[in-house]
């Protein structure tokens, strides 16, 4: 039994550590669209997580425990300076411009070789992120996400994404919200960019490009955002399909691109289409 | 009669379209003011000044004495300001009483960390009494649980006033409360509103429906082309020639008067 386990644990290990950090990757996704707004950034705050871990690691040898607080507060500053100017966009054009941060920050990787080892990326990190570590975070993201969903900040988010308008109306401050909303997704989506540069050992500038941001889009698309559970269910099944296509050889990319779109199209509310129930 | 509301020589225009001109008018604390004018008049325009949803060319709104020309909306909620929109913009997804919660928001505090702690606080089992207060004053008790969207039409209505009175306003701007409503339901609202006046709200009201205007409002404000043409009690402006003529053109106008002379 225990033997059965360990092969599977021991073939699986890289989904498994996938399936977590990319769930902590739909919940940042998740926390921006919570509030109506759209992002294609999160690949770029992944990948700042990710070289600040990754660096604070390989060259000041930092414990852990130091270094992955320090990965979700570096996307977190630059969240906060970024924000000023661009959540007064919407929709397309707020994702347009977060697009042009993770090109600006790719460049930068692969120029400033010295300390990033420019277009061979770092390579060498240790192996620090356990799966009890990242499942016990995404737990505990999903605990918090639904305790403040349930709450009045919670309403005022919901009501920011039905009525923008309407909900500045009733004195919610949506500025405020919104760059709040951006600082948090951006903190979980370093941390998963922390955890995922200590599970795979390498990291490389052209890994948080606007692919990796599409796919962060397509778990909360697919999803759903009603609750917060839809995106992190959303991403396990993007994240699985890939291994459960795998006979398919060549296809399965096919496949793939088809069942985000047959979803996207049948299922425009995602595969979880619930809302969140407060208790009233 | 102390000056709730004032807006002073407030102008707004839309590149070459004057939507209003240099409109001034003050209104008083305890009473209901009415704001009426013909289709394009830029009623609505003067609303969404008022409330803050557009910046004007030039002039100022002010309330109690405060000039609240630069804040953003929410800011004017929290001085004392709500108000419900003409094609009702409710959160269609929320239930019925989540919607009078989101109202009252800002009088909300429970701090980040407290939400995160299991089984909500005192303050929203406070908030949930009150806001069931305020279904049961516009007639939504039972419907409380209801997703807001699948209300009928007279109840959004209902619902937007209840959900704007959620923040305990000084003064409520209701745009065309009456629209779309049969005579019945008009006059369930009058009835509602008058309620809402003797309980010190200041009631500032954007109608078509003329006896509706003149039965309730103690003050009229008529714009035409963004100006204002005439002001005064409904008696006085049932008879003000200029009113009439922008209502009804200036040939019938001159007959009506000179009926009403003879």
């Amino acid at each position: 039994m225990a033997e059965w386990l360990d092969d599977f644990f021991f073939t699986y290990e890289t989904l498994i550590h996938g399936i977590g950090v990319h769930g902590l990757l739909a919940l940042s996704m998740y926390c921006v669209m919570a509030v109506g707004q759209l992002s294609l950034g999160q690949a770029a705050f992944m990948g700042l997580g990710a070289y600040t871990g990754a660096l604070l690691t390989l060259k000041l040898g930092l414990p852990f425990y130091v270094v992955l607080p320090a990965s979700a507060f570096v996307p977190a500053l630059i969240a906060l300076l970024i924000g000023g100017p661009t959540l007064r966009l919407s929709g397309v054009y707020l994702a347009i411009s977060t697009v042009g941060l993770g090109e600006v920050l790719r460049v930068i990787y692969i120029n400033f070789e010295s300390l990033t080892g420019g277009a061979l990326g770092l390579s060498g990190i240790p192996m620090k992120a356990s799966v009890s570590l990242i499942y016990a975070l995404l737990l505990i993201a999903l605990i918090m996400f639904w305790a403040v969903g349930r709450s009045r900040i919670g309403r005022a988010m919901e009501a920011m994404r039905e009525d923008e308008v309407a909900a500045g109306v009733m004195g919610i401050n949506v500025p405020v919200y919104k760059l709040g909303a951006l600082i948090v997704s951006a903190m979980l989506a370093g941390i998963a960019g922390c955890l995922a540069a200590h599970s795979s050992s390498f990291i490389g500038p052209n890994e948080y490009g606007f692919e990796t941001a599409v796919t962060i889009l397509s778990f909360a698309l697919l999803g759903g955002i009603g609750t917060p559970l839809a995106p992190v269910l959303g991403a396990l099944v993007l994240t699985a399909l890939p291994e459960v296509l795998r006979p398919l050889a060549d296809f399965r990319l096919v496949i793939n691109g088809m069942i985000i779109v047959v979803a996207i199209l049948f299922l425009p509310r995602g595969v979880l289409p619930l809302r969140l129930r407060r208790s009233a | 009669m102390t000056t709730l509301l004032t807006v002073d020589s407030l102008s707004k225009s839309f590149r070459g379209v004057h939507a209003i001109r240099d409109a001034s008018f003050d209104v008083t604390a305890g009473k209901v003011h009415g704001i009426i004018g013909p289709n394009g008049a830029g009623k609505t325009t003067l609303f969404n000044l008022i409330s803050g949803l557009l910046e004007p060319t030039s002039g100022t709104v002010s309330l109690n004495g405060k000039d609240i020309s630069a804040l953003p909306p929410y800011a004017r909620t929290q001085l004392g300001m709500a108000r419900t929109f003409q094609n009702i913009r409710l959160f269609s997804e929320m239930t019925v009483i989540e919607n009078v919660l989101t109202g009252m928001h800002i009088q909300l505090h429970t701090p980040f960390w407290r939400t995160l702690v299991p089984f909500a606080g005192a303050e929203e089992k406070q908030a949930k009494a009150k806001a069931a207060e305020l279904l049961e004053l516009v007639g939504l008790a039972d419907k409380a649980l209801t997703r807001s969207a699948s209300l009928a039409y007279g109840e959004q209505r209902r619902l937007e006033i209840a959900r704007a009175l959620a923040s305990d306003p000084k003064i409520l701007l209701l745009d065309e409360p009456a629209a779309g409503m049969n005579p019945l339901e008009t006059q369930d609202l009058a009835v509602l509103l008058k309620k809402l006046n003797e309980r010190g709200i200041t009631l500032l009201l954007v109608e078509h429906d003329m006896r509706f205007v003149m039965d309730l409002c103690d003050q009229i404000t008529v714009l035409n082309f963004g100006k204002v043409i005439a002001e005064g009690e409904p008696a006085e402006i049932r008879s003000n020639s200029a009113v009439i003529e922008a209502y009804l053109g200036p040939k019938v106008a001159e007959r009506l008067l000179k009926e009403a002379s003879a």
